[in-house]
């Protein structure tokens, strides 16, 4: 397998229904914490390397104000040109890809075995 | 790229590395012989992108101090490391620091609206408006910063604007081009610059901040104001007026004023270098030492710094030192007969090969790759050295050339075509700029 995709449940009730709480700290990686819609329960937190809004290009242009490109090369060149198309490739793809019933757990240990 | 073509590049780099190393050349010592092995596999590296660039630079290093240093007269390979902590790094590293401290707090965008708040209605006066902050900005932070900041403020304009009206392109493409041209203009603007200060001070011509932009700056403002003109012909605007709103002036902070008044006193001790003598490299640690202290940046700011663009200077700086302390230069003048060429015809076969080149790969390799082998020359012309420099900063061809293109061009509004078509012209032009200043100008005012 190449890569797995899930849909998050909630450990407590097993509802389907999460809200996503993004938290934006000075200094620290933003994190998102996984709420369950339902119960409320904690349900998973992921910790951004970088955070690409529904405005890819926007995004892109932030993140190479940071720096985040700073040598001119070709590939680097490239990467940014492939930016937005890459994310709208990977959204479709992770859409349409089986869902696992797996844990994300149980599938980041397989996927990095 | 592929794994397979990245150890297929490998390979070849090392082949050709072995093959020259252990090559009987005519006339060529071992360490002249083993520097060009390493030049090889470099532009090998460099050119194809197989392994990061930043991590072929160390390779540069490592096979320089193994191969090379113990068949120098006096055999130390800490010349070929010393680059790496040289003055132009550490004056590079100290713009990095003054470029975080702008963006950290908004005062690049700050700047970039005051300026643009003056510049009227008029669609030309707003491309001048755009070209000038964009240059500027990239006179002092990396041209890929500078583009990115300016795309966004121009975003919301461009889209404002009628699809059918080809000022939507005009004002899309005037940004990377500007920030390329921009770089141009300071040491700092772009890493190429530093490389060539560097070669030249080890050949013994000091050439300080103030001196390179009075060399640079005047280039730079032609070829902008040329750009600017072909830019109007070529995507001629419809509209007779445009608004455009941008954000509402900021209100500084102590934070805000510290890191502006940091920035006016470096750009300072960097200009008046001739009269309190302090090299500018330790003018450069200004920033660092009252950011840092003042916990106006912290230590996650310092770790993000372009150290990927240092490591890549530095091999490139390491590679120039061992091109000239081998003797390759030399003999790469004598044994390819340009010893006889025309100074005129150097000039120009050089910088058309740097332009051509800095078009399909970076632009600090290829200053790197290109400005050791004009030392050879460097007697007859100082000038040639910086005129490669500038004219690694001509990437203006294709999306991949640059990093600014690429980010110009991965808004979905811009054709290849269009950044082609134009970006050959003012390449064009560029060349044409630098070869008037290098082969007359400078030589004439007598001031490289």
């Amino acid at each position: 397998m190449s890569f797995a995709v899930k849909i998050e449940t909630c450990p407590q009730c097993r509802s389907r229904k999460t809200e996503n709480l993004v938290r934006v700290e000075p200094g620290c990686p933003v994190r998102v914490y996984v709420r369950c819609s339902e119960c409320g329960a904690f349900v998973a937190r992921y910790t951004l390397e970088r955070y690409t809004s529904d405005k890819p290009y926007e995004s892109l242009l932030k993140f190479s104000r940071r720096g985040g490109c700073s040598i001119a090369s070709r590939s680097h060149a490239q990467e940014l040109e492939g930016f937005s198309k890459k994310i709208e490739t990977e959204f479709k793809e992770t859409t349409e890809a089986p869902f696992t019933e797996l844990k994300v757990e149980e599938i980041i240990c397989e996927l990095k075995r | 790229m592929k794994l397979g073509w990245r150890i297929f590049f490998v390979t070849l780099s090392a082949a050709a590395f072995a093959g020259i190393c252990f090559a009987p050349i005519p006339g060529m010592d071992t360490a002249a012989r083993h520097t060009l092995a390493v030049f090889v596999l470099a532009l090998i590296l460099w050119v194809s992108e197989a392994i990061p660039l930043y991590i072929a630079s160390l390779v540069i290093a490592a096979l320089l101090s193994i191969f090379v240093a113990q068949h120098l007269p006096v055999a130390d390979y800490k010349i070929f490391l010393a680059p790496f902590f040289s003055p132009v790094i550490l004056l590079f590293l100290g713009g990095f620091v003054l470029a975080r401290g702008l963006e950290s707090y908004g005062l690049d965008s700050v700047l970039a609206s005051a300026i643009l708040r003056k510049v009227g209605k008029k669609p030309a006066a707003i491309l001048a408006g755009f070209m000038g902050v964009t240059a500027l900005l990239s006179m002092w932070m990396s041209n890929t910063a500078a583009t990115a900041l300016m795309i966004a403020v121009a975003l919301p304009l461009i889209r404002s604007i009628d699809e059918k009206d080809p000022m939507r392109i005009g004002l899309l493409l005037c940004i990377p081009f500007s920030a390329n041209l921009g770089g141009m203009a300071t040491p700092i603007g772009t890493p190429p610059n530093a490389i060539a200060i560097a070669a030249l001070r080890d050949a013994g011509v000091q050439i300080n901040f103030l001196e390179w932009m009075g060399i640079a700056l005047p280039a730079t403002l032609i070829l902008l104001v040329l750009a600017w003109i072909l830019i109007l012909i070529l995507f001629r605007p419809k509209t007779k007026a445009l608004s455009f709103s941008l954000h509402k002036a900021k209100k500084l902070g102590w934070k805000e004023w510290v890191v502006l008044t940091t920035l006016l006193v470096t750009v300072l001790g960097w200009l008046t270098g001739r009269f309190h003598r302090i090299p500018d490299a330790i003018v450069a640690l200004l920033p660092a030492l009252i950011f840092f202290s003042l916990g106006l940046l912290r230590r996650k700011d310092f770790r993000s710094l372009g150290w990927d663009v240092l490591i890549l200077m530095g091999g490139g700086l390491a590679l120039g030192k061992a091109v000239a302390v081998s003797g390759l230069d030399k003999w790469l003048v004598t044994s390819l007969g340009m010893e006889g060429l025309p100074p005129v015809a150097l000039f120009v076969g050089f910088i058309l090969l740097t332009v051509v080149l800095t078009n399909f790969i970076s632009n600090t390799s290829s200053a790197a790759l290109i400005v050791p082998l004009t030392m050879g020359f460097a007697g007859g012309s100082n000038s040639l050295v910086v005129g490669v420099a500038l004219a690694a900063s001509a990437s203006m061809l294709l999306p991949v050339s640059t990093p600014p293109n690429a980010i110009a061009f991965g808004s979905g509004l811009l054709k290849v075509k269009h950044m082609f078509r134009t970006g050959i012209i003012v390449a064009v032009i560029a060349i044409g700029v630098i070869l008037m200043f290098g082969l007359v100008i400078w030589p004439r005012l007598g001031i490289i």
